[in-house]
């Protein structure tokens, strides 16, 4: 049996790329800000968790990147969505309601 | 890796622990990893973050680096990653190589004899190298053989190192050979240096 921990790692994992997507798609964001933002809303345990998956969004093309400068004048990445990753977003939020509405019901019928 | 003024030692070494940990991967991926993570500590810095508690939220550097190959593998679609990369490739013919020199020092005839009738007529034949010195013969021509093997049947982890060490006896050996055995390694011990130069993993 998958401990508690285990079950949430697993569907987090799931699902965490779809929420950096949605995340970056209200407005690009640099690193730290989005590793603070997700492990404040818990998707993430580790913040170091995040850069690879930035890098393999935008090795598959989902998002892109464009470089400023920071407060301190150092280069800072900022990432975008692009349209392949606003195409992947939709895509899943076209399956996640259904899919959600149906494990609630299930789990409603299991704690009855 | 590049160093940058103000990043600590236990920073630097915790970034190294994950560049160690995640050497199988190419280096582009590798390497943007590393940036993020690099970009990521230098603005906890900017924050006023302290670097313990940076690196706490960050998380194991094992656990990133397993989270790397995940999302890498992930991406390629790869269950893992491919045993048969151009480097093992040229190892291979390094073996190839390696096994023909082998057997072309033990089959070609190497010595002559000249043997004197009692009619006073002399004889010259050719002799190979094992009708000479037996099967004995075989265990120093099964040296630069399993030395050409050796990185093809060491573990991911310590492939690199394999292939250096094998390239550079198979250079030793073929120098001691040309003195003794003859001319019969050089080709194989050149593949093997280019073997040992090659990348790891394929760049992507």
């Amino acid at each position: 049996m998958p401990s508690d921990d285990r079950v949430t790692t697993n569907l987090r994992k799931g699902v965490l790329e779809f929420c950096v997507l949605a995340r970056i798609a209200s407005g690009d964001a640099y690193g730290f800000e989005l590793a603070r933002e997700l492990q404040a809303d818990g998707l993430i345990a580790g913040e170091g968790s995040l850069y690879p998956l930035l890098a393999r969004l935008r090795t598959g093309g989902l998002v892109d990147t464009r470089t400023e400068e920071s407060t301190s004048g150092r280069p800072r990445k900022y990432y975008r969505l692009t349209p392949a990753g606003h195409a992947q977003l939709a895509a899943f939020r076209a399956a996640w309601v259904p899919l959600r509405d149906a494990v609630d019901h299930a789990m409603g019928e299991r704690d009855d | 890796m590049t160093e940058t003024p103000g990043r600590s030692d236990a920073m630097a070494a915790w970034l190294r622990e994950v560049e160690r940990m995640t050497r199988e991967l190419p280096s582009p991926y590798r390497d943007e990893v590393l940036a993020g993570l690099q970009e990521h500590l230098d603005d906890a810095r900017d924050a006023g973050v302290d670097e313990g508690a940076a690196l706490a939220r960050l998380g194991a550097a094992s656990e990133v680096a397993a989270d790397a190959v995940r999302q890498y593998r992930q991406g390629t679609g790869e269950a893992r990653p491919s045993y048969l990369t151009a480097k093992r490739w040229v190892q291979i013919i390094a073996l190839v190589l390696a096994a023909a020199g082998s057997l072309a020092a033990a089959l070609l005839p190497s010595y002559t004899r000249a043997t004197v009738t009692s009619e006073g007529l002399e004889s010259i034949t050719s002799l190979t190298l094992l009708e000479v010195n037996g099967p004995t013969a075989l265990i120093p021509l099964a040296i630069p053989v399993l030395l050409a093997a050796l990185p093809l049947f060491t573990p991911r982890r310590g492939w690199q190192a394999a292939s250096v060490v094998s390239a550079v006896l198979l250079v030793l050996f073929t120098a001691v050979a040309m003195f003794s055995l003859g001319t019969f390694y050089p080709p194989a011990a050149i593949v093997a240096i280019v073997g040992a130069c090659l990348p790891t993993a394929r760049r992507a």
